[in-house]
């Protein structure tokens, strides 16, 4: 039995004057990790193989059309990968992935080819997500550091100099996305961003393709000269033979001698940079190289890697896994991928983080 | 007032419980924060760099992540000005899709070109060669398997199918080009002028160019992924 208490005016005006507080008080929140717990909706990322307007438009349609068939707000990083920076007869472009639909033919697209291409998969995105206006985009317009830009002159200077020429145009043209973006409407669900895979190391034949960090700061370098204090890039790389520790003497070799600083500067020191590295493989090394390199920012670099998300392949996997044995070891599904970095991250007080918001996985545009 | 409080406490707890479960839904529904104009992922990572900074405790970092934050921050303000312009969504948006690229003309036959990495398919190209076999479009690569240490090598790729296989040609020196072509069988040369032959429909080398070998049955072909815009 409840024991009645007396309720005098004055108490019950301060029983309501509280409750009026408490409704209108600032909003409170759970801690993030119960609040975001399970891992984000994870996102296509594709492999660019042909990039017709009408393939791109499909492209943004298919995120677009299941970002309105789901409820509520979806938030979403795509990368387009559009494969090696490429030039020919002076014209700066990119050699995009080879063509399954047209006999494996690799299309060079120009600067103003890509730009008009992402634009369409954008409007792919804008038409198809209908009635949802509240979804919400990030287009990383992707490339890699992979090979000499169709040089036979490989002098580190003469490589560098043409990335400084492509770091700044990459700038330029996420700029004038988003200036565009901006001025169709569109920025109220895409934004536009650069994109790179930074990786090094020899192909399996024995030759050093990718590039050196003296010609890939270059990139990095000219990106962020040029970036207007508005435009940003991801690093969606691997770290290549990295340690699982911070190492102040270690170095992947002498012709390529990426060091953990070097990484941590493209993928975060850079002012543009944010990093959404590969996670691919199964047992969580890659995560825990990357874990590393945030340390190494923290205790020698003065800041820690807040890592924006994940990358894996396990889509890429499923179209290809016959003809690639390595997907054997390197299929991590988007919430491994995620939840490896997540737990590499936040094992150590040195690298934790809040949540990493995205998940993307990526695909060949065709089988 | 007074007696009609003290005939009902039970209207007193359960307006009190009312409140209090009101304040829970609140927080337990709210979003991380009001919907802020511009990009959502910019606010989000905004948030983790400010989640960061105030659990730092080091200047420098703090610093340099406030740096990362201004710029977070300035894309924000540049892009979520355009509320004022945002265009009607199409009722229909297959029919303003773009017309598709009409698909090029393809010739058959033999094509050389410089070597070229193309490094999804693991290869270091010279030549191509395309055709149709069992009315089935094929491409046939040949030059260097990226493996260590390097392959000469042919690739076949049978069109819309799971058919595809890499060749390599133990026997040749360093790397393969496609010459010419008699129907699907190709002939190639290796670096040191070596010739050898390959018949396609066969997926195999020739120990001579008259040799004979049985066609390969076709794959069927895969089933195509359901169109955006039917």
């Amino acid at each position: 039995m409840l024991k009645r208490f007396p309720m005098t005016k004055l108490r019950l005006l301060t029983l309501a004057i509280i409750a009026s507080l408490v409704l209108q008080a600032p909003t409170y929140y759970f801690p993030v990790f119960l609040k975001n717990w399970p891992p984000p909706l994870f996102s296509t990322s594709h492999y660019i193989q042909n990039g017709d307007p009408d393939k791109m438009w499909s492209l943004g349609c298919q995120l677009g059309t299941r970002d309105a068939s789901i409820a509520g707000r979806q938030d979403s990083l795509v990368i387009l990968d559009f494969g090696k920076m490429w030039v020919i007869d002076g014209v700066y472009g990119v050699k995009i992935f080879s063509d399954p639909t047209n006999g494996y033919f690799r299309q060079f697209l120009n600067f103003a080819q890509i730009e008009d291409r992402v634009r369409w998969y954008a409007q792919g995105y804008w038409d198809c997500s209908g009635v949802d206006r509240s979804s919400h985009v990030t287009i990383g317009i992707g490339t890699t550091n992979y090979d000499s830009f169709n040089q036979t002159n490989v002098d580190q200077n003469n490589l560098r100099g043409l990335a400084v020429d492509f770091g700044r145009n990459w700038a330029g043209m996420v700029q004038r996305s988003n200036n565009w973006a901006v001025s169709s409407g569109f920025s109220q669900q895409i934004l536009f961003t650069g994109a790179i895979d930074i990786e090094w190391g020899q192909d399996n034949d024995g030759v050093y393709r990718w590039n050196t960090p003296y010609v890939t700061r270059g990139w990095t370098d000219a990106f962020d000269g040029n970036d207007g204090g508005t435009s940003i890039y991801f690093n969606y790389g691997a770290c290549i033979g990295c340690p699982t520790s911070p190492s102040l003497s270690w170095k992947y070799n002498s012709v390529m001698p990426w060091t953990q600083a070097d990484v941590w500067y493209v993928s975060w020191g850079s002012q543009p940079a944010f990093a959404i590295p590969e996670i691919y493989r199964n047992d969580g090394f890659l995560a825990r190289q990357w874990a590393a390199v945030s340390k190494y920012g923290s205790l020698y670099l003065g800041s820690r890697i807040i890592f924006t998300g994940a990358m894996t392949q396990m889509q890429a996997c499923q179209q290809r896994r016959a003809s690639d044995p390595s997907c054997d070891s390197l299929d991590n599904t988007p919430a491994e991928g995620w939840g490896q970095l997540v737990d590499a991250v936040n094992a150590d007080a040195y690298t934790e983080q809040p949540l990493p918001q995205y998940s993307t996985d990526i695909k060949w545009q065709f089988k | 007032m007074k007696n009609w409080i003290k005939k009902f406490p039970y209207a007193i707890i359960a307006i009190t419980a009312v409140i209090l479960l009101t304040v829970m839904v609140k927080i337990l529904s709210a979003p991380p924060t009001a919907t802020p104009a511009g990009p959502t992922w910019v606010e989000n990572n905004a948030q983790a760099l400010e989640a960061t900074l105030a659990v730092s405790t080091n200047p420098t970092e703090e610093a340099f992540i406030q740096s990362k934050l201004d710029q977070l921050r300035r894309i924000q303000a540049t892009s979520g000005g355009s509320l004022q312009n945002v265009p009607d969504k199409p009722a229909d948006a297959c029919a303003i899709r773009p017309t598709e690229m009409p698909t090029p003309e393809r010739t058959p036959g033999v094509e050389q070109f410089p070597a070229e990495t193309y490094e999804d398919l693991q290869g270091r190209m010279t030549s191509r060669w395309q055709g149709e076999i069992n009315g089935q479009w094929v491409t046939v690569f040949a030059g260097t398997q990226l493996i260590d240490p390097p392959q000469p090598a042919v690739w076949v790729f049978v069109e819309n199918t799971d058919d595809r296989g890499i060749y390599p040609a133990a026997q040749a020196n360093a790397t393969l080009q496609i010459v010419s072509a008699d129907g699907a069988r190709l002939t190639l040369r290796d670096t040191a002028g070596t010739t050898f032959y390959f018949d396609v429909a066969a997926r195999a080398y020739l120990s001579s160019p008259d040799e004979i070998l049985p066609t390969l049955a076709p794959l069927p072909t895969n089933t195509p992924e359901p169109e955006i815009c039917p």
